[in-house]
């Protein structure tokens, strides 16, 4: 049984190592156009929740770096801003999404090896 | 909606701590998400939200100001990379501040004839608050106009100082305890100090205190285990338990020994010099003989202070690295 401490501990490194995993989800799930409310629905979705204090800002500062682009349009006789990926976003995501998965390959071959006792003490 | 007006009130207090451009954006943004949250919870539940339930979701979302602060950059007065020099400087000057204050408090309480001390020498508060706001205004504007103070781009490693080993005794301390307690067994065996009255080169002469004699026979007697001492740790050049006892009971000796001198009133007649200069000399006399003893409390206390720090280095054990 975990005790509050170590709970509290793993919640926060938990959070840390999401921090950076944020933006790829973000990245991903915007290869088609959404507005902020489906987003978010989507990550949730797909296993990914991020509230929403994070995904605006976010969003903000990805189309300020020019990885989105966004547009209000009316929608069921509401205005809703819609995000989408632009063509520097997707070549960007593309390059994350490889080192994602070196950096995933990296640490589990470093976990094997230091199961199987090599190198290690 | 139940709670329209409670969404509007949010938004509005949002709105009020984001920046002028943004305000109008993000407030639409921000309302359309959460009208979309009551509407999924309403579809849910098949009924209109009360104003309770919609003031949960919006006590969920956080206060208005910590919703607002999450579009802003992060801002600090003062940043990461200059924030250790900021402390290291602040405790510099926490110091320093407080010297005044206790040099003042050190006078003012021994000397009768001295005036009231000045508020702001006495106060540390007052001084430490005025170098601190004075430091971070400093430090807050090398940060606001990006000024590189520490030299990032001219970094060499070869410039950092070498790793003093804190409990090796300097080389040149040993030698120094050597040779500045042989000096004074060279002019005691000369006769120097085996008088109570001197004579000045232009005339005149100073008249002492019989004690100044046997003051020399004790500062000649410890020369000796100075000596002693300065000769192994020449050789051996670390400190130990004994040997910090050793230099702590020599170094107390050597202070009750200029206390009971100067509580001797140590100048007893002066010659041949002009009326005004006599007058100096009994002064200072005096006051020697009336601050002996606190000076000596305090000199103590130095002592036994850096023995105790010194005895703490010596026991703590040494990092691997070192």
């Amino acid at each position: 049984m975990w005790s509050t401490q170590d709970q509290a501990l793993f919640e926060n490194l938990r959070l840390e190592l999401r921090r950076g995993s944020v933006i790829l989800a973000v990245l991903a799930a915007l290869r088609t156009e959404q507005y902020g409310y489906t987003l978010r629905k989507r990550l949730e979705e797909g296993g990914m929740p991020v509230d929403e204090g994070t995904l605006y800002p976010l969003l903000r500062r990805l189309e300020s770096q020019g990885l989105l682009e966004s547009q209000w349009r009316e929608e069921d006789k509401r205005k809703k801003r819609f995000y989408r990926r632009t063509p520097a976003g997707t070549e960007i995501f593309a390059r994350l999404m490889a080192e994602w998965q070196s950096i995933g390959e990296a640490v589990a071959h470093l976990h094997t090896v230091g199961e199987s006792g090599h190198g290690g003490q | 909606m139940a709670g329209n007006d409670l969404v509007e009130r949010y938004i509005a207090a949002v709105k009020f701590w984001l920046p002028e451009k943004l305000r109008e954006d993000i407030g639409a943004e921000l309302a359309e998400d959460i009208r979309c949250e009551i509407e999924e919870a309403e579809k849910a539940k098949g009924r209109p939200l009360t104003e309770d339930e919609v003031a949960e979701i919006l006590k969920a979302r956080g206060r208005p100001m910590s919703v607002a602060a999450r579009y802003q950059p992060q801002r600090h007065l003062i940043g990461p990379e200059l924030f250790p020099l900021y402390i290291f400087v602040l405790k510099v000057v926490a110091v320093i501040s407080l010297i005044p204050p206790i040099v003042a408090w050190f006078v003012w309480s021994f000397d009768r004839y001295a005036s009231p001390v000045p508020a702001s020498i006495a106060s540390p508060f007052t001084g430490f608050l005025m170098a601190f706001a004075v430091v971070t205004l400093v430090f807050a504007l090398i940060e606001h106009k990006g000024i590189d103070i520490t030299k990032k781009a001219e970094f060499n490693p070869k410039t950092l100082r070498p790793v003093v080993d804190r409990n090796r005794i300097p080389r040149s301390d040993s030698i120094a305890e050597i040779i500045g307690p042989m000096i004074g067994i060279g002019f005691y065996a000369a006769g120097y100090f085996s008088q109570t009255t001197y004579h000045f080169p232009g005339g005149g002469s100073i008249t002492v205190a019989p004690e100044w004699i046997g003051f020399w026979r004790i500062i000649i007697a410890l020369a000796v285990f100075d000596i002693a001492l300065g000769a192994i740790n020449l050789f051996k050049p670390y400190w130990s338990g004994p040997r910090i006892v050793a230099q702590l009971i020599l170094n107390l000796a050597k202070a009750a020994a200029f206390c009971w001198l100067f509580q001797s009133h140590v100048v007893r007649a002066i010659e041949g010099v002009p009326n005004n200069a006599v007058s100096q000399f009994q002064m200072m006399s005096d006051k020697l003989a009336e601050f002996a003893q606190p000076f000596f409390g305090i000199i103590a206390a130095i002592i036994i202070v850096k023995a105790l720090w010194r005895l703490v280095l010596t026991l703590k054990p040494r990092s691997a690295m070192a």
